[in-house]
């Protein structure tokens, strides 16, 4: 029910409702941004795909499956969804084993070094995908691969042994990439498992080996397999290694292919109908495993054995063991490190030559110079700049607005609010892009750099809402009731109360939203123009020119400038996690 | 002062449209100046009530008139919202910012309220303020490191400071030890009346409100079942549950044999005189007798009322045996000088005066285990 000032009523009713109103009023535009920015592009996505062969959206009003025909019609479609399917799979397969391994270690032994591998894994989100999978075409392509070539003259080989273009290869790099996002999710499981549960099992006799296969796994099982589903989510929305890797290899897969069919090569027409029709199938799937997802989760939960406070984990002593517990992480990190370190050794010469220990006193920053004289990359940094920061505080600002309305609204606007801004969660980013794309074609914005901060405030509001719900609950009610009755008006205890009480929140979250709009490849390819380059699309641009050592130079200057704002703070919460325990 | 009017609010629960009733019907006024409780159980609605007072919550229907001018009605359709009703409030919780220090939590209604004027002198107010609750030694304290019953008198101070014409209070005592909490009970009540400012305070502690306000309302779900002073809540409780509710009471079920002025019930020993009652010749009622009101005689004496009990138990308190006896079928709680050293199992003369006999109706709300003898 909503109140407003009667008539006759007195000038302080007048101005009393005024809080009322404003409230309202915010609730009421934020629903509309949410709804043009989130059901907007996917409604012209679908119409889209329903459209005649060759109509651009807005252009006809006709129906037809065509497009739908011809996706099914086409053998490629049952290889293509393999592709994805084994792609997702074998990657979140090697990740999951990866990261259970060595969260167990620096969760659960005294291994040594345990601080400084979880500070490595929490910053590994500093690191472009991109990035990553250049270095490893630096690493092992056949023509001047280093690690190619040094097994061939080791082996005395003619061919080189290894290539990145092959599907395992594909999935080996993907898995190792996605190994860090694996260890995020897990690693606070294990950490709060209560040792407890274990402790009873060996007490009553039991191997250690029965109990990790009777206790410990059992335990663990649901919320493995709730990280695993989520996993496989994000993987089958994967753009950038299947762009650099699967496309010169010929191994197209769902995201891929959509942007092949949206942006071919110079001189083929784009084919938006059937990108839309991929893409609504792309959607599908991804909500199908969006709802098994959330299933899970609500089984997990009923696993959970998160223990209360007070309860300090024991860690398992692992005697001589540990260092070489240590000696196998060290490896990991070794190979991770390995692509970067051949990216960083390319940006040091201005044209590639294979590292050899006698280059090393040529090296120079000559290839800095080069790639940032150019006008087209020194725009793109500023875009960069521009994109992350408008990006990131937007939805920070439509985030916390959001789960206020959620939280302590009345009414059921606030729960719709909640669920529109949290149902791009189930849109890939790349059919979001073509959806965007789609709805903007004809219009100015399309070329400008503001494309891009709308389709990363539409995919990123999602996390952003979820995760300022999950801090704002923890913050009683009345406290903010206490500001009102002192005379404050609902601005006002926001800005004074909620926000300050958030505000470490809040900078994790803007971080984290910085560095993931900063890393993303997917919106500046898919709307690419010459106006709107930001340093993802002008890396690959480069790259693909092709100019190795600008490339290098690009990518070391993104990730040191991620790992600038990263690093630190990832630093600051392992302290932190160090001294709870 | 304030009036409420029929006051209702349910809230939706999450299954169904059947929602919870968590205030209905409830009618008080408070005078200005006066010291006014609502007393009641764990969930009967006083938060709630307090609330709508406060403009914090929406009321479903009914009236609230502050200060001669309404502040919500839902037959206009007109609420004012609570940052303009100039009150100052209290929270279960206390509600201290912890991001602040104690003097920015006490000068937050002078510099961010809309009401707020630009002649006045922050610092000298918010002082002043914090001397009143003997905390000005505090003032540049950061607010998370004070104890439970600093953080009690910060809640105040920021509630006063602003010169509320009312000041409700939830539960301010409630998370405070014993000890503190008896001597608190004293200087809140000082305090406001000092000032003078009309007081809402809300507690389910009935000591607290007997020896603290000038008025009592009395809540059981969701409605006010009696309204008076402490003495007559305590003494005439209108239902078996007041009488329940407001201290140790035995609970003697029994029939109306004769009534008006000199009503008379049959109980389980005999017919008992009880003060005046209205109720019908025939009902099923209880009769209300706290154990401290029922006189041990020395020796047998005649006369109406007096009964011969024996003690099946004894409690020593201290300042007194509190006794569990037993005339005829009925168990009564009775309290016993210390010094008459009485045991198990003796007999004695009990004399239960007839003026402090109350006859209660037995409703049907009451919950079964009301009915039982002396709790
Ligand atoms: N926001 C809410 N949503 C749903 N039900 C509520 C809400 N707030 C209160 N209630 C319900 O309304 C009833 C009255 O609650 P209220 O907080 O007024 O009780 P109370 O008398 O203050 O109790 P206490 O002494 O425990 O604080 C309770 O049954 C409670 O569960
Ligand atoms: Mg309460």
């Amino acid at each position: 029910m909503t109140f407003v000032a009667a008539d006759g009523a007195g000038p302080s009713i007048e101005r009393g409702t005024r809080r009322i109103r404003m409230q309202q009023g915010v609730q009421i535009a934020l629903l509309i941004v949410l709804l043009v920015l989130v059901a907007g592009p996917l409604l012209v996505l679908l119409c889209t795909s329903f459209s005649p062969e060759g109509k651009l959206p807005f252009e006809t009003v006709d129906f037809s499956w065509a497009n739908y025909v011809d996706l099914f019609a086409q053998s490629a479609t049952i290889g293509l969804i393999w592709n994805t399917l084994k792609y997702a799979g074998g990657s979140v397969v090697l990740a999951l084993l990866l990261a259970i391994g060595i969260a167990w270690l620096t969760e659960r032994t005294d291994m040594p070094g345990r601080t400084v591998a979880r500070v490595l894994m929490f910053s590994w989100m500093a690191i472009p995908p991109l990035v990553f999978g250049y270095g490893w075409i630096l690493l092992i392509n056949p023509s001047n691969g280093v690690i190619n070539n040094f097994l061939k003259s080791l082996l005395g080989l003619d061919e080189s042994p290894l290539t990145p273009y092959t599907m395992t290869s594909l999935i080996l790099i993907s898995g190792l990439g996605l190994t860090p996002t694996a260890f995020v999710m897990l690693s606070g499981l294990l950490r709060n498992m209560d040792p407890l549960l274990e402790n009873a099992g060996l007490v009553l006799g039991a191997s250690r080996r029965t109990v990790t296969q009777y206790i410990t796994l059992p335990l663990l099982r649901p919320g493995i397999l709730s990280v695993g589903m989520f996993l496989v989510m994000t993987m089958i929305q994967a753009f950038d290694l299947p762009l650099v890797i699967g496309l010169t290899a010929q191994i197209p897969v769902m995201s891929t292919r959509i942007y092949t069919l949206a942006s071919p090569e110079v001189g083929g027409l784009p084919n938006y109908g059937l990108a839309a029709a991929f893409g609504i199938m792309l959607l599908v799937m991804a909500t199908l495993l969006m709802w098994g997802y959330f299933r899970s989760i609500r089984i997990s939960e009923r696993f959970r054995v998160v223990s209360g406070k007070g309860f300090r984990p024991r860690r398992l002593e692992l005697g001589l063991w540990r260092y070489v517990a240590a000696a196998a992480v060290a490896l990991y990190f070794f190979i991770m490190l390995l692509p970067m370190l051949n990216l960083l050794w390319a940006s040091l010469f201005p044209f590639y030559r294979v590292p050899t220990l006698a280059q090393l006193f040529s090296v120079s920053l000559e290839a800095y110079q080069n790639i940032l004289e150019e006008s087209v990359v020194r725009r793109a940094l500023v875009n960069t700049v521009l994109l992350v920061l408008v990006s990131a505080t937007t939805v920070i600002v439509l985030s916390l607005l959001v789960s206020w309305y959620s939280l302590r609204g009345e009414g059921r606007l606030g729960k719709w609010l909640d669920t529109l801004s949290f149902s791009p969660i189930a849109v890939p980013p790349i059919v979001m892009a073509i959806a965007i794309l789609l709805l903007y074609l004809k219009t100015p914005l399309y070329a400008s750099i503001g494309i891009l901060m709308i389709g990363h405030i539409t995919v990123y509001v999602a996390f952003g809402t979820r995760s300022m719900i999950s801090a704002l609950v923890q913050i009683d009610r009345e406290l903010e009731n206490a500001a009102i009755i002192s005379g404050a008006t609902w601005l006002t205890s926001l800005r004074r109360i909620i926000v300050p009480l958030l505000w470490p929140h809040i900078v994790n979250c803007w971080l984290w939203l910085v560095a993931h709009s900063a890393r993303d490849l997917t919106f500046p390819l898919m709307l690419m123009s010459t106006t709107n380059l930001v340093g993802a699309s002008v890396i690959w641009m480069v790259w693909d020119y092709p100019n190795l050592p600008g490339a290098a130079a690009l990518s070391m200057l993104l990730v040191l400038g991620l790992m600038v704002l990263v690093v630190p703070v990832q630093i600051m919460t392992a302290r932190r996690a160090e001294r709870e325990i | 002062m304030i009036a409420v009017r029929d006051l209702a609010k349910s809230y939706a629960t999450k299954h169904g449209n059947a929602g919870v009733n968590a205030v209905s019907g409830v009618s008080f006024t408070v005078a200005k100046g006066e010291f006014f409780t609502l007393l009641g159980p764990s969930g009967c609605g006083k938060s709630t009530t307090l609330q709508c007072i406060a403009g914090l919550e929406t009321p479903d229907s009914g009236e609230i008139e502050m200060d001669g001018e309404i502040v919500f009605c839902s037959r206009r359709r007109l609420m004012v919202p609570a940052n303009r009703r100039n009150i100052g409030m209290t929270f279960q919780s206390y509600a201290i910012w912890p991001h602040m220090t104690v003097f920015d939590n006490v000068a937050f209604p002078l510099v961010h309220s809309e009401r707020a004027r630009n002649d006045i002198d922050v610092r000298q107010r918010v002082m002043r303020t914090l001397d009143l609750v003997k905390l000005a030694d505090y003032a540049d304290r950061p607010s998370p490191h004070l104890s439970g019953g600093q953080q009690q008198r910060v809640a105040l101070a920021r509630a006063l400071v602003h010169e509320p014409a009312l000041l409700l209070l939830d539960e301010p005592l409630s998370n405070l030890d014993a000890k503190l909490r008896d001597a608190m009970r004293v200087e809140l009540r000082q305090l406001v009346k000092t000032l003078g400012i009309t007081t809402v305070f809300v507690t389910h502690d009935q000591l607290e409100a007997l020896s603290m306000s000038d008025q009592i309302a009395l809540m059981r779900a969701g409605r006010v079942v009696q309204l008076g002073p402490p003495r007559d809540v305590y003494l005439r409780p209108a239902t078996a549950f007041a009488a329940d509710f407001m201290g140790r009471s035995n609970l003697i079920p029994a029939r109306v044999v004769a009534s008006g002025a000199a009503t008379e019930v049959e109980t389980g020993f005999g017919i008992l005189r009880c003060a005046p009652s209205r109720a019908a010749v025939g009902t099923q009622v209880h009769v209300v007798l706290r154990p401290q009101a029922i006189r041990p005689l020395p020796i047998r004496q005649a006369g109406p009322n007096v009964f011969e009990a024996r003690i099946d138990a004894l409690h020593f308190l201290g300042d007194a045996f509190e006794a569990q006896v037993r005339i005829g079928p009925v168990e009564l709680r009775v309290m016993l000088d210390v010094y008459l050293e009485p045991g198990i199992g003796q007999s004695l003369w009990l004399e239960l005066p007839a003026d402090r006999c109350a006859v209660v109706e037995h409703t049907a709300e009451d919950d079964p285990d009301a009915t039982t003898v002396a709790r």
